[in-house]
């Protein structure tokens, strides 16, 4: 009688643990593609940046020359997630990242452009990636 | 006294906290410095509203602004001029070792026969500065007095000439109109110069708190809350559903904010730069409108259209998706 209550907890333990486990493990997966659309959302968003390392803006502040451009810090970028209070998605995450402004300054353009750029802002920008129908979107 | 010495600790190490906390928000704007102290003659002289010899202040304010950097991870040396020497070896900044450095230098010395070869200093020096890791901050503590030898502008616009990246500021000591006059001089060679008071630093730690960040850092300046897909039916200010769910889950965001917010709309290129700066601020109003629906205060947003964006490539459908958005700043 004993060991029948013994088994019979143990299996109703297994029925309850088993959705649970494999929620985690969807839960976990999707944490994953989380973190790989970051990383590819981050980049996408740099390379469509008009202004961007490879092509600083110039214009001129008084008597020299700044060359200036903006760029995503992709160190910063992290997300996390949570489930949805939203009918039109299953999760929303939270993706943080910094978008630093850098500035190099000389007496002709090509100076300003080749000299040694330094941070001269910091947005600190955060969004809301939805995950929807299977896949994480901006 | 072992409660008090807790207590000393427990302070240190929340201060430390702070400290680490803070750090982690800021951004170095240089990757090594050099702190340069005048130690000539005139600067042994007393400066009487310091009560103090003005070699003696600048050791206090350099021994204070040694502390005041926060730890990004510089680069860094000690330097003096009159006569030109090295005090500390440039390497990994080490706050200790600056420190020992700085409590090393005279405050005291011969006043009389003793000109400053300042420009001789600089260039005495700027082998050294040749090696450092850019962008470099050269911080200059002097009263610019009794210039002898090579003149110190001219060797400073010479090396700003020869190594791109570098920087001097200015932290005056200066008692004659000459001698301020050689200060100035200096800090106007190059817009990205920082010229201050000693004294001024020596009074008021907010100030010093700023000339460190003028030279050292800077701080995180904005934040915001950037939306995309948030659309709106084809020529219309009425969201659709999908994005009544983004605008959900950005009041939560919100709400958890006590701040006012700018909502900025912004447009892609296509039409007409009218029809897009109104198109924003009708959408911008809608988006408003929605989220003080949701709870978030009409009081604490702003709408503004904010029209058409070239922040991403509008030649391409993603960079025009990426300048569809909301931005919502924190002000």
């Amino acid at each position: 009688m004993f060991r029948k209550s013994w088994m019979g907890i143990a299996f109703c333990g297994l029925l309850l643990m088993t959705p649970a486990n494999s929620f985690a493990v969807n839960e976990s997966k999707i944490q994953a593609d989380l973190d790989a659309f970051v990383l590819q959302y981050v980049t996408k968003a740099n390379k469509r940046m008009t202004v961007n390392r490879a092509r600083p803006q110039v214009f001129k502040r008084g008597s020299k020359y700044i060359a200036t451009f903006t760029e995503i810090n992709q160190r910063t970028a992290k997300a996390q997630m949570r489930k949805s209070n939203s009918k039109h998605f299953d999760y929303v995450a939270t993706l943080r990242y910094e978008e630093l402004t850098f500035e190099s300054e000389g007496n002709t353009r090509s100076e300003a452009t080749s000299g040694q750029f330094r941070c001269v802002k910091i947005r600190k920008l955060t969004e809301l990636p939805r995950y929807v129908k299977g896949k994480w979107e901006n | 006294m072992k409660t008090f010495r807790h207590a000393l600790f427990a302070a240190a190490l929340v201060m430390g906290i702070a400290s680490a906390a803070q750090a982690a928000d800021l951004v170095r704007k240089v990757d090594s410095f050099d702190l340069l102290a005048d130690q000539s003659g005139s600067m042994m002289m007393q400066a009487p509203e310091l009560k103090m010899t003005k070699a003696a202040a600048a050791k206090q304010v350099l021994a204070a602004v040694n502390e005041a950097i926060p730890d990004l991870g510089y680069k860094a040396s000690v330097h003096t001029i009159a006569p030109a020497g090295k005090v500390v070896e440039y390497g990994d900044w080490n706050r200790s070792a600056t420190a020992d450095g700085i409590a090393s230098l005279k405050s005291e010395g011969v006043i009389f026969g003793r000109m400053t070869p300042m420009g001789d200093g600089f260039a005495a020096n700027s082998g050294d500065y040749a090696s450092m890791a850019r962008p470099t901050a050269i911080v200059l503590a002097s009263d610019g007095a009794n210039n002898t030898g090579i003149d110190p502008v001219a060797e400073a616009a010479a090396i700003y000439q020869a190594q791109p990246g570098i920087c001097f500021h200015v932290i005056s000591f200066a008692d004659t109109e000459e001698g301020q006059a050689v200060l100035d001089k200096i800090a106007g060679l190059n817009s990205c110069s920082v010229s201050v008071k000693g004294a001024d630093l020596l009074a008021d730690q907010n100030a010093l708190n700023q000339f460190v960040a003028d030279v050292f850092y800077t701080g995180a300046a904005e934040e915001a809350l950037v939306l995309h897909g948030v659309n709106f039916a084809f020529d219309s200010y009425a969201l659709d559903a999908k994005a009544q769910g983004i605008l959900d889950e950005a009041a939560v965001v919100l709400k958890e904010k006590n701040v006012h917010v700018t909502l900025e709309g912004w447009t892609d290129s296509v039409g007409t730069d009218a029809y897009n700066k109104v198109l924003s601020q009708n959408r911008a109003n809608a988006v408003k409108a929605y989220l003080v629906q949701q709870g978030v205060p009409a009081s604490k947003l702003t709408a503004v259209g904010m029209g058409k964006s070239f922040k991403y490539d509008n030649a391409t459908e993603e960079g025009r998706y990426l300048n569809r958005r909301v931005e919502l700043l924190f002000n």
